[in-house]
């Protein structure tokens, strides 16, 4: 920089010798001074990394990891928030009675509140896929299968994240489409589209996972240790896909894809070959590592996330013993109540024991879910003869309940799988989104006044007041 | 960058410039006060318009050396009005008096970054705070002592934990989200006042399981300072007069002068006090009326288990309930603490090296168990003269800061004291170990976690302590280039630097009983946080004095390089070997956080004193470029311009009316990091490192925020210097704010840095300053102020956004921006109850709405100070009328059933229950009602009413209170005692008592209406959870001179 006042300014006074002298150091030195080159002010950002960093592998396997992290992170909300509004489990920390009144006692869900998740961070990961298919597409050190590869892992996972905020989100709709470069908002398209969307995308990765070639050019990690190949991570997409095509069968479309979701199933992981392990699967694995994360809703985390009582008293037994998923999956605990208690809920002495330690791996998909997808599908179809092996084998091999006779009509079967499906998957973000499915809401207990059921999350506030000032087409439901 | 070594080059350069000596003479004299003829020591005798000078000894005498010649020399002391007195060429004695000046109306203001102008011509208002008003009464920090005595300033301190914690917040919110603290310059050096967590959140868990988090109770480096190192503070509190200091000084900018060295033989003082903590206001505890209300409010947290315990107890007590009013237990210590300081200062009898050295130890007792905080400086402040023009100042201050200040605040772990005795019903003696001296296992709450917490066991086995060591140091050098009747030409070059690492550790061991809690035993943190800034400056200033016209013009301009690094970095272990507190052993975790700012910029400023020094005015500009501005090579221009004029002797009994208005531009630079697009590190899973997007989007074209405040108001004195009065009013834009445009959250973004919106602040500020009582031996001075802000949001491009930080959702009340309303208004759910068409009340709805406003309606300080002979008795007064607070405290003792006022009797009792105020939501078109029984109690009326967080009003309280803040009374002990109490080497000796915080008026449920959980906030500054309680002091001293 120039400071031209330093040696000229107010030249026109007398000037002492000693001025002259002096005026001519301080120049001097006010040069040496804003020697300074404005590049040192080019100060760098020290704590993350700049979205222009040169790929590489190891980028691409931070990335791929990354997708996995941001899924994973999603997880407890979901299994809390659905479990919560299932009936499943409370949340009963002490010292904050949102977590229940936000769940069951405000009627309209408050979309500032604890009620509102399942959102965000599953768009981000939506976008980390969409980030993740520009770099692999322009990746020059990766082949063309391990780009196809690449491109089946993340389109898989951005469908799964579809998947998520659809089934919370159900009737609401929401947007699917991601702008990675202006970040501009996109539709709102309706349940049925977006359910298109994810079969489509899966069915997509699909394509690409099956040119994938031998493997990926990145680990997985021990949770997908049987999906660490394209071939075989196909199985999980397919899995996945079933469970798309489940869902929105029930929700309209019927037979065409629940025949469709038997065909994805036949290329899935689905086995009920005797002993065959119904928990094998994908799962979300932590650690005690630094800068790993601690399993959210394991009974050391989070001890205060309790079993809803019915649990035990709707359990089914063989005569002698109960429901074997009941004993394998709960436990006897202290009396615990929530914040407000009477009013606010009830107590309860069932706790879980499903998550025990803060490592203890958390299921994405597994072996169990399949067959009764499967069986689901068979219903859906009113192929009801076909449901049953799968519903029995479940009954038998899982719950040590005497298999059921074939059932007279759908709505007995429906109900013979909810059953089911509760047990199977307890506590695993499910039985809320089924029962809703299947138009049996009703059947959730309300434990005292002023507990109602929830049918659909809210859009969260800061999503819907943004929307509410754009165009009419892009305001989506709105705030409530 | 060879920042220093440039540094360096300037020095030699300027040293060899330096010129020849003028011919000399000696002049000597002695100064009195005016009236009494007391001699005056400490007095300063500075030849005018130079540095050169001398100070008095205590017989009132000086002696200097000046140039050949008429001069004229400047009088002054601490609180005497200023003369010049012309000393004709043969003269060689100088004998003066200086007159008391009651109204501060004296002194010298700082008009830039080196400029001084004559407080009776300052076109700005200034304040200026004297060391003495500082170090009259101890305090824990530097801002508890400048509490209640800067009007235009709001300075609270966020607990009442030892060794401080507080925030000042100059004329308002200027930024949502940019820096909100003024900009501390001390002797010239950038001062850091960074508050660094500890990483209590390992412990508290208060916002999840991050290691620490903005409710650790913080302690702003502001606390390193020691108040009786000071000899002034000034606050520039307006854009026009901080406008020198560019784009840091949107929030003011306080300059700290330390005490220099004084000409003459070494003089000592010496100063001991000792004194004593105590517990001000304590939220207590239910006292239960009788067993069912135990049993309730056992079965609440406790569950059946807990409703056992109460009739186990209540059996082993004979059929009674016990009581235990925990907070007074744990927050009942009465500790001593003790601040002892020692200085020396002295000099050439020529006044051409001249030397103070001071240490001082402050130890402060916390109220409660183990906590404490003990402060250690040192300073050496040396003036050299090596030539009559060439002056050279070495600063060097040090501090070790070590403090211990337990838990507090929000948990999620039950831990933090008051968040426990919310739950924890009074019957429950936590306190009492067993035989073994273990402590009783508190089955109730267990927040966070089914375990229960202890606050007993935990103050008493905790360690978590911060210690900081501190280093500030300036090396200047100034050259006086022309030195003649009319011209002076001043070079000056100063370099500073501020260093302090900040190490936290924590050590929670594996059988505290919350440790459990995360299914690991034992935590362990290991913090630390180094802070390093660097500033130079170059600067030079020109004053024409002709002597035939009646103007002076003074120039100044200079050309300044800042920088500030950061680097925080933390280690946590969890899960620990038992008796080991390293983080070596169990589950860890660690974080880092680095940041660096580089600033440039270049001023000038020309100011003009006319007719008889009555009309003053000035103009200046400034410019400056940053490393944390996306175009950082761009220079961003300031300009300011301010005038002031006098009116002498206008009316009868108004001696002097000065008139004053002022216009100028500040900035705010962005935060670091803002014009980054980065990739966002997200943890690590089955061994890999992952990386994704980063929600928060930066932008390579934010720049800085830009204040344009307009400023006018007067000051007025009259009755012979009796009435004094001040008053000012501002009106300030702050544009360009530097804000995040939220993105639609399905876009997988969450928002982006952008510059837009604007903030609007007004307020009033004003003084009266009388002397009613003025004879000898008997004086009485008395000093009334009076502030009064608004501040609105004035544009804002965006939907309204919730503030970060600033409170816990709707259902407690917190910040949200919106356009056209106040920055610090406090939002909240509230239900609406509409009629229908029947005219019944049917339909009534929720709204997340304005329930409150935490600025106050206004502020009055009041001090008074009577001198009785010998004795002098100061009091200060501070009312706040107004500012809500959201206590969150009072909604946890209500859930828990255990408010000290939960039997009291509802507004509701004998209702019908039709009232507003006995209405509740109950569902969609369900009104419901709170108990309006005869036997209906408080704490079940607002814990209904508030009904989950539906209606966040209950907790949402009128803050205003009345403290007396300060009290003090010295007596000045005589001459004859002293010399036969401690010989004739001791020359003054005072003795004092004092007492700071000593009572509060409030009607606030809380503790203190003035904490804050959120520590530093710009805008939410009206939390209170679970604060450590307000301190009362009182303390007894002794000064020694000798």
């Amino acid at each position: 920089m120039t400071i031209p006042f330093a040696a000229s300014l107010h030249s026109t006074f007398r000037i002492g010798d000693g001025m002259i002298r002096s005026s001519v150091a301080a120049a001097l030195a006010v040069v040496l001074f804003t020697g300074c080159k404005a590049d040192a002010l080019n100060v760098p950002n020290f704590n993350a990394p700049s979205t222009t960093t040169t790929a590489d592998v190891a980028l691409v396997q931070s990335l791929a990891s990354g997708i996995l992290i941001a899924n994973r992170g999603g997880l407890p909300g979901l299994i809390s928030d659905v479990g919560i509004f299932g009936r499943e489990s409370f949340n009963y920390t002490p010292t904050d009675g949102r977590n229940t009144s936000n769940y069951l006692a405000v009627a309209q869900l408050d979309n500032a509140g604890f009620a509102s998740g399942g959102w965000t961070g599953r768009f981000v990961n939506m976008r980390n896929a969409a980030n993740f298919l520009e770099i692999v597409g322009a990746a020059g050190f990766l082949s063309d299968a391990e780009k196809n590869a690449s491109r089946g892992f993340a389109k898989t996972f951005r469908a799964l994240e579809v998947l998520y905020v659809l089934s919370q989100r159900d009737t609401l709709g929401m947007p699917v489409a991601i702008d990675l470069v202006a970040n501009l908002p996109q539709r709102f398209v309706t349940r049925d589209s977006a359910y298109k969307f994810v079969t489509a995308l899966l069915d997509e990765a699909a394509t690409n996972l099956s040119a994938g070639g031998a493997s990926f050019p990145f680990s997985l990690g021990a949770g997908f240790a049987a999906f660490g190949t394209p071939a075989n991570f196909l199985k999980l997409n397919r899995g996945i896909a079933a469970r798309a095509l489940v869902y929105r069968g029930t929700l309209g479309c019927g037979a065409p894809c629940f025949t469709q979701a038997l065909t994805a199933l036949s290329g899935s992981f689905v086995s009920a070959a005797a002993g065959a392990d119904l928990r094998a699967g994908a799962y979300h694995v932590y650690s005690t590592a630094a800068g790993d994360a601690l399993n959210g809703i394991s009974n050391q985390v989070s001890p205060d996330q309790v079993a809803h009582p019915s649990i035990v008293t709707d359990a089914q037994s063989n005569g002698a013993v109960p429901d074997l998923r009941l004993t394998a999956k709960t436990l006897t605990i202290p009396s615990k109540t929530p914040p407000g208690f009477p009013v606010a809920g009830i107590a309860t002495t069932v706790g879980f024991k499903i998550y025990p330690t803060n490592v203890t791996s958390v299921p994405l998909m597994r072996n169990e879910e399949l067959i009764l997808l499967r069986a689901e599908a068979n219903i859906g179809l009113n192929n009801l003869a076909a449901a049953l092996p799968d519903i029995n084998f479940v009954r038998t091999t899982s719950g040590g309940l005497p298999g059921v006779g074939l059932w007279a009509n759908q709505t007995d079967a429906v109900t013979s799988l909810l059953y089911e499906k509760r047990y199977s998957l307890l506590f695993e973000g499910h039985r809320w989104i089924d029962v809703r499915r299947w138009n049996r809401l009703n059947t959730l207990p309300l434990d005292v006044a002023g507990h109602f059921r929830i049918k659909v999350q809210p859009v969260p506030q800061a999503e819907c007041l943004f929307r509410a000032r754009l165009a009419a087409d892009l305001q989506g439901p709105g705030c409530p | 960058m060879g920042f220093i070594r440039r540094g360096a080059t300037v020095l030699a350069l300027i040293a060899l410039a330096a010129g020849e000596l003028l011919a000399q003479r000696r002049i000597s004299g002695k100064v009195t006060e005016e009236g009494g003829g007391m001699p005056l020591g400490n007095v300063s005798i500075q030849l005018a318009g130079t540095t050169t000078g001398a100070y008095t000894n205590d017989a009132g005498q000086y002696s200097l050396l000046v140039p050949n010649g008429a001069v004229s020399l400047r009088i002054r002391r601490i609180g005497y009005q200023v003369r010049t007195v012309l000393v004709p060429a043969g003269s060689s004695t100088i004998d003066a008096t200086l007159r008391k000046d009651v109204l501060q109306l004296e002194g010298v203001v700082v008009t830039g970054q080196q400029g001084t102008l004559e407080r009776k011509n300052a076109a700005t208002a200034v304040v200026s705070v004297g060391g003495e008003a500082l170090s009259a009464v101890p305090s824990n920090s530097l801002d508890q002592a400048l509490q209640g005595k800067v009007v235009g300033a709001r300075i609270n301190l966020n607990s009442g934990a030892p060794g401080g914690g507080g925030q000042i917040q100059i004329r308002g919110v200027t930024s949502i989200l940019g820096n909100g603290q003024p900009l501390f310059v001390i002797d010239g050096v950038i001062m850091s006042n960074t508050s660094i967590a500890s990483g209590a959140n390992s412990i508290t868990q208060a916002a999840g399981s991050a290691i620490s988090s903005s409710q650790d109770n913080a302690v702003n480096r502001l606390a390193d300072m020691n108040p009786a190192e000071i000899e002034d503070i000034q606050v520039l509190k307006g854009a026009a007069a901080a406008s020198l200091y560019g784009s840091r000084a949107t929030n003011g900018v306080v300059l700290i002068t330390t005490k220099r060295g004084r000409s003459g033989r070494p003089r000592w003082n010496f100063t001991q006090r000792v004194g004593q903590s105590s517990l001000l206001r304590n939220v207590g505890q239910r006292v239960f009326p009788d067993t069912a209300a135990a049993v309730s409010a056992a079965g609440a947290f406790g569950g059946a288990a807990g409703q056992a315990e109460f009739r186990r107890i209540y059996a082993a007590n004979g059929n009674r309930i016990p009581y235990n009013n925990f907070s007074a237990q744990l927050f009942g210590e009465t500790p001593m603490g003790y601040n002892s300081a020692l200085s020396v200062s002295g000099g050439t009898a020529d006044g051409g090296t001249r030397y103070l050295a001071s240490i001082s130890r402050q130890f402060e007792g916390g109220i409660a168990l183990n906590t404490n905080a003990l402060r250690d400086n040192a300073r050496i402040n040396i003036d050299h003269s090596v030539t009559s023009r060439l002056t050279t100042k070495l600063d060097l201050g040090v501090t070790r800061n070590n403090a211990n200040r337990g838990v507090s605040n929000n948990d999620n772990t039950n831990t933090s004291p008051l968040y426990n005795f919310a739950y924890t019903p009074s019957f429950f003696d936590q306190r009492t170990t067993d035989a073994n001296g273990n402590f009783p296992v508190n089955p109730y709450a267990g927040g966070g976690g089914t375990n229960g917490s202890n606050p007993f066991q935990t103050f008493t086995y905790l360690k978590s302590t911060e210690d900081v060591n501190r280093i500030i140091a300036s090396a200047s050098v100034a050259f006086q280039a022309i030195q003649t009747a009319s011209n002076r030409l001043r070079f000056e070059y100063l370099a500073g630097m501020d260093r302090f690492d900040q190490d936290n550790q924590i050590y929670s061991p594996n059988f505290l009983q919350y440790e459990p809690n995360d299914g690991l035993l034992g935590t362990a943190v290991q913090s630390n946080g180094v802070s390093r800034q660097l500033n130079q400056r170059l600067s030079l200033s020109y004053d024409f004095t002709p002597a035939n016209l009646p103007f002076s013009l003074s120039t100044v301009a200079g050309v300044t390089e800042e920088q500030q690094r950061l680097n925080s970095y933390r280690a946590q272990a969890r899960g620990l070997i038992p008796g080991v507190g390293n983080i070596n052993q169990g589950t860890q975790a660690t974080f880092q956080g680095r940041s660096k700012d580089l600033d440039q910029a270049w001023y000038v400023q020309q100011s003009v004193l006319a007719f008889d020094e009555k009309l003053y005015l000035a103009a200046s500009i400034r410019g400056d470029r940053s490393s944390d501005n996306g175009d950082f090579k761009k220079y961003y221009t300031y300009p300011a311009v301010q005038g002031s004029y006098r009116f002498v002797s206008l009316i009868p009994k108004m001696d002097e009316l000065k008139l004053r208005a002022s216009w100028g531009e500040t900035g705010n630079r962005p935060n670091y990091g803002a014009r980054f697009i980065t990739l966002g590190g997200s943890g690590l899973i089955g061994g890999q490192n992952g990386l994704g997007v980063n929600t928060q989007l930066g932008n390579p074209n934010i720049f800085a925020e830009r204040k344009q405040e307009v400023e006018y108001g007067f000051d007025a004195r009259g009755f012979g210097g009796r009435l004094g009065l001040e008053y000012t009013y501002f009106d300030a834009k702050i544009k360009d704010q530097f804000l995040q445009r939220p993105l639609p959250l399905s876009s997988g973004l969450v928002n982006e840095f952008f510059n837009g919106g604007s903030l609007r602040n007004k307020g009033h500020e004003a003084a009266i300053t009388i002397e009613p009582i003025r004879r000898k031996g008997f004086n009485w001075i008395s000093r009334t102020s009076f502030q009064r802000f608004t501040n609105v949001v004035d544009s804002l491009p965006i939907a309204p956004f919730v503030a970060p930080g600033t409170g816990f959702g709707s259902a407690f009340g917190r910040v949200r921006i919106a356009q056209g309303v106040s920055t610090t208004a406090i939002w909240g759910n509230r239900p609406f109850f509409i009629k229908n068409a029947a005219g019944l009340d049917s339909t009534q709805f929720r709204r997340d709405t304005i329930i409150g406003e935490s600025t106050p309606d206004h502020e009055m300080y009041f001090s008074n100070t009577f001198t009785v002979g010998r004795f002098a008795l100061g009091v200060q007064v501070d009312w706040r009328k107004g500012g809500d607070v959201s206590t969150l405290t009072n909604n946890l003792y209500d859930e828990g059933e255990n408010s000290r006022d939960y039997d009291a009797p509802s507004p509701c009792r004998n209702g019908s229950g039709r009232t507003e105020i006995c209405r509740i939501s109950s569902g969609n078109n369900n009104i419901g009602f709170v108990d309006t029984s005869a036997t209906a109690t408080l704490g079940f009326y607002r814990y209904t009413k508030w009904n989950g967080g539906l209606d966040a009003r209950p907790y949402v309280q009128d803050g205003s209170f009345v403290k007396l803040r300060e009290l003090s009374l010295s007596y000045v002990v005589p001459s004859s005692l002293t010399q036969r109490l401690f010989g004739s080497r001791v020359t003054d000796v005072k003795v004092n008592f004092t007492g700071r915080n000593l009572a509060v008026w409030t009607k606030f449920w809380g503790a203190d209406p003035e904490v804050n959980n959120f520590g530093s906030n710009n805008v939410g500054r009206f939390v209170d959870l679970a604060p450590f309680p307000p301190t009362r002091n009182i303390s007894f001293g002794i000064d020694l001179g000798f």
